[in-house]
């Protein structure tokens, strides 16, 4: 197998994590991202510096990755194509919302390796915290091709999630100011996938930690481990709070985040079949001992994050089958009240910030029709299943009594 | 005649009967009796809606001791034929022993009238209570004369009665102080006479399931105002009637109160609403009433079928989640009363045991049944929430 790898977004995972993992054992790396002004700046400068905080330290260390290609999947299609036609590994980090574009990428690059005869395999291991990406992605591309190039797709491109564990941070301006296109991450030693996934061997020498039951350890990873973050953004956006290590300091933020991550986690043995030493394993040495101090007050990195970013698209966090509302309606319908995932939604549709698209269509939609809809809306809740309504019920009484100030006429 | 010449003696009954009755009290705490013999007045404030009060001097009333003037009562009872009674709880059998003698009276001076008594309590079936004691002195035939003829009749009462300010009692150190709810709904099936139509009665059925119902849908509302209202560390209904987020939360929990209580009780919304307690919720009422009294006698107001588990595990069967209820009983349990060594004991016990014992002890719910659960999870989590991180 070749040691090249296509990366498939170049943003702060892509960058900060992926690549960092592949060219720490030797891959020449060829980023794909959307924009042309972002290859064509990666190509000129040759490099971009990594600031990486390793465990409770203070102050990041600071190297450089080079040597890479890059092109616009936007502007240079074809060529962007080729690269990827060419490679045995390609990963893909982007937003939920750029799922059809990066289609439109596999499906070309499945029908140029069919036409040309290649049937070297080619695993894309995919690096995004949305469950069930792969079959979007995989449905998209069956939309595109004919059943002839599905079929050489589906035999020779593999698809497997990955669990994104190392946190990618906005860079504190004075990184930007040394290097523009710097990347700012905390350390995961590792990137666990899908074992079953590949259609050729794993790439050899990379810190992949294969794991089985990926569909299982995706959602484990989001309604258990991102669940904590979500929560003590919202909330502590709701107390004016800026960085999550003002919400960590902060009593009520941190400990109705606990709860709610222990809602969490019985919604999720409810419904799946994780035992107690392959959740260890999902989260591997994130979870740092019995108590799972991932989530512990004193095990939280140092890397300056913003509840802003943490918080982002509310629209995908406050949907159903996500990191809240996917535990919250599981607890419902097992015969507990999930009283802090509830607060935690309610803190979500108080979430706002004026960069963020997602949120301002919540508040828009809110405005003009009132929290109980815009609870039906965003979380999907069927009210004529009972459980759902009580939760849609409980989401808007966390949300008046977060927000006591609103005219009774609301109610 | 009234039994009871406290808050609602005096300030409920009294008003009720007088336009056109002569009262006489019967009372058991002779120092009162004497007081106001001597004074042969007292003063009813009477709180309005819409802010301020009403007051009335009462004069031309006799007054008796049950105790030192036993014969007197005696004689009272076996000639009246309507009265009432207004006392706590264990004054009902000592009141059904003092009847007995009563009907024995009736039955020797062939007095044949019937004699209906009002009966004032926030107890279910008190009649019961003052029928058995009653009956454990009498004989057969004399239990069938008291079964045709005494008519021991259940009421809802809406009226709140409050000790009076200081400045009440620098008016008159007999006054006493009470809202204004202007009727008495009574059961219309427990008279043995003719209902008097110059008394504003209002005549209902179902009177026990409507007890109950008034004990979770209107007492609930002092529960819920005194729990939110300590918790932002006011003293006096007047601050919390002030409070338009509190009130805000007691009309939800009031709500969630009735959704219970119309499943449990069986009633129709409109069955409830002709016995329900009609009140403006948002406060204008002046009142001296303090916090403390609202949530005295912890213990019991935490239980099963009291004012709060009663009606939030009823809400939660509807498919209702009842938030603002569960709100208030978890704060209840950090509740801090000047009076009451009951709420002592109750935080007591939450900071040796933990919060979910103390709600499994309390509120005697088993975590054995699903709804029960829920409701411990829930008052588990505002406990939480509002007073704090508690250690399991």
């Amino acid at each position: 197998m070749k040691k090249e790898v296509a990366i498939i977004g170049a943003g702060k995972i892509g960058k900060g994590y992926v690549a960092d993992l592949f060219n720490d054992a030797g891959y020449r790396i060829i980023f794909l991202c959307h924009s042309l002004k972002q290859a064509k700046a990666l190509r000129d400068q040759g490099f971009y510096t990594v600031y990486k905080y390793l465990g409770s330290e203070k102050e990041p260390i600071e190297y450089r990755i080079e040597g890479f290609d890059a092109f616009s999947t936007a502007e240079e299609f074809e060529d962007s194509v080729d690269a990827l036609s060419k490679v045995n590994y390609a990963t893909i980090q982007v937003y939920p919302d750029a799922l059809p574009d990066i289609a439109k990428l596999l499906a070309e690059t499945a029908r140029k390796k069919y036409r040309e005869g290649n049937t070297e395999t080619l695993d894309i291991i995919i690096c995004m915290n949305f469950i069930g990406s792969e079959k979007v992605l995989k449905k998209y591309v069956g939309e595109i091709l004919s059943p002839e190039e599905m079929e050489f797709f589906n035999r020779y491109i593999g698809m497997g999630m990955a669990l994104t564990f190392r946190l990618g941070a906005r860079p504190l301006p004075y990184m930007t100011e040394n290097d523009p296109l710097c990347s700012c991450v905390a350390e995961s030693p590792d990137l666990p996938v899908d074992r079953d996934a590949f259609k050729g061997e794993i790439p050899e020498g990379v810190a992949l930690r294969p794991l089985s039951k990926m569909d299982e350890r995706i959602v484990y990873k989001l309604w258990c481990g991102n669940v904590n973050h979500a929560c003590m953004a919202y909330l502590g956006k709701t107390k004016g709070y800026t960085y999550i290590s003002e919400a960590n300091e902060d009593d009520e933020v941190y400990f109705s985040a606990r709860r709610a991550w222990k809602e969490a986690e019985f919604g999720f043995d409810q419904i799946y079949t994780l035992t107690d030493d392959e959740k260890a394993e999902t989260f591997g040495s994130m979870r740092g001992g019995k108590n799972n101090s991932h989530h512990s007050r004193k095990n939280q990195r140092q890397a300056v994050d913003w509840l802003d970013r943490i918080g982002a698209d509310p629209k995908r966090k406050l949907a159903r089958g996500d990191r809240i509302l996917g535990p919250a309606i599981s607890c419902m319908k097992h015969g507990m009240v999930p009283f802090f995932l509830a607060k935690a939604a309610a803190a979500g549709f108080l979430f706002y910030n004026p960069e963020d698209v997602s949120a301002g269509e919540i508040q828009e939609y809110l405005k003009e029709n009132g929290i109980e809809k815009a609870v039906e809306k965003y979380c999907e809740l069927d009210t004529e299943v009972q459980e759902e309504r009580m939760l849609r019920d409980l989401i808007v009484d966390q949300y008046h009594d977060l927000r006591p100030e609103i005219d009774s006429e609301d109610l | 005649m009234i039994v009871g010449a406290g808050k609602l003696g005096r300030g409920y009954l009294a008003d009720i009967f007088k336009e056109g009755y002569h009262l006489i009290f019967l009372e058991t705490y002779e120092p009162l009796v004497r007081s106001l013999r001597e004074q042969g007045s007292y003063t009813h404030f009477k709180s309005r809606e819409e802010g301020g009060y009403d007051r009335y001097v009462y004069r031309d009333f006799e007054i008796y001791c049950t105790l030192t003037e036993e014969d007197k009562c005696i004689e009272v009872l076996a000639r009246t034929d309507l009265g009432g009674i207004a006392t706590y709880k264990d004054g009902f059998a000592p009141f059904g022993k003092l009847l007995a003698k009563a009907v024995k009276k009736r039955l020797e001076e062939g007095n044949k009238d019937p004699l209906d008594i009002l009966i004032l309590a926030n107890s279910v079936s008190p009649d019961k209570v003052i029928r058995e004691a009653m009956n454990e002195e009498l004989t057969c035939e004399e239990k069938a004369f008291a079964d045709e003829k005494i008519g021991l009749v259940q009421t809802l009462p809406f009226r709140g009665g409050y000790p009076p300010s200081e400045e009440m009692l620098k008016e008159d150190p007999l006054a006493v102080s009470t809202t204004d709810y202007p009727e008495i709904p009574v059961d219309e099936g427990a008279f043995r006479g003719e209902i008097p139509s110059d008394v504003p009665l209002l005549l209902l059925d179902k009177m026990t399931e409507r007890l109950n119902a008034k004990i979770w849908t209107a007492n609930i509302r002092g529960a819920i105002m005194a729990a939110l209202g300590k918790q932002k560390g006011y003293t006096y209904i007047e601050e919390v009637n002030a409070d338009e987020d509190i009130l805000r939360q007691v009309a939800i929990g009031i709500d969630e109160a009735v959704t219970g209580a119309l499943d449990h009780f069986g009633f129709t919304k409109e069955q409830f609403e002709k016995g329900r307690h009609k009140t403006i919720l948002k406060g204008s009422r002046t009142t001296s009433d303090v916090l403390d009294r609202q949530l005295n006698n912890l213990k019991r107001k935490l239980g099963r079928n009291e004012r709060m588990t009663g009606p939030a595990v009823a809400c939660l069967k509807t498919g209702r989640i009842p938030f603002y209820i569960t709100k208030a009983e978890a704060l209840a349990f950090d509740y801090v009363s000047d009076t009451d060594p009951e709420a002592e004991e109750v935080r007591t016990f939450v900071k040796e045991k933990g919060i979910r014992d103390a709600v499994k002890h309390y509120c005697g719910l088993d975590e054995s049944d699903i709804y029960e659960r829920q409701i411990i999870d829930l008052i588990e989590a505002h406990y939480i929430d509002n007073v704090g991180r508690i250690k399991r």
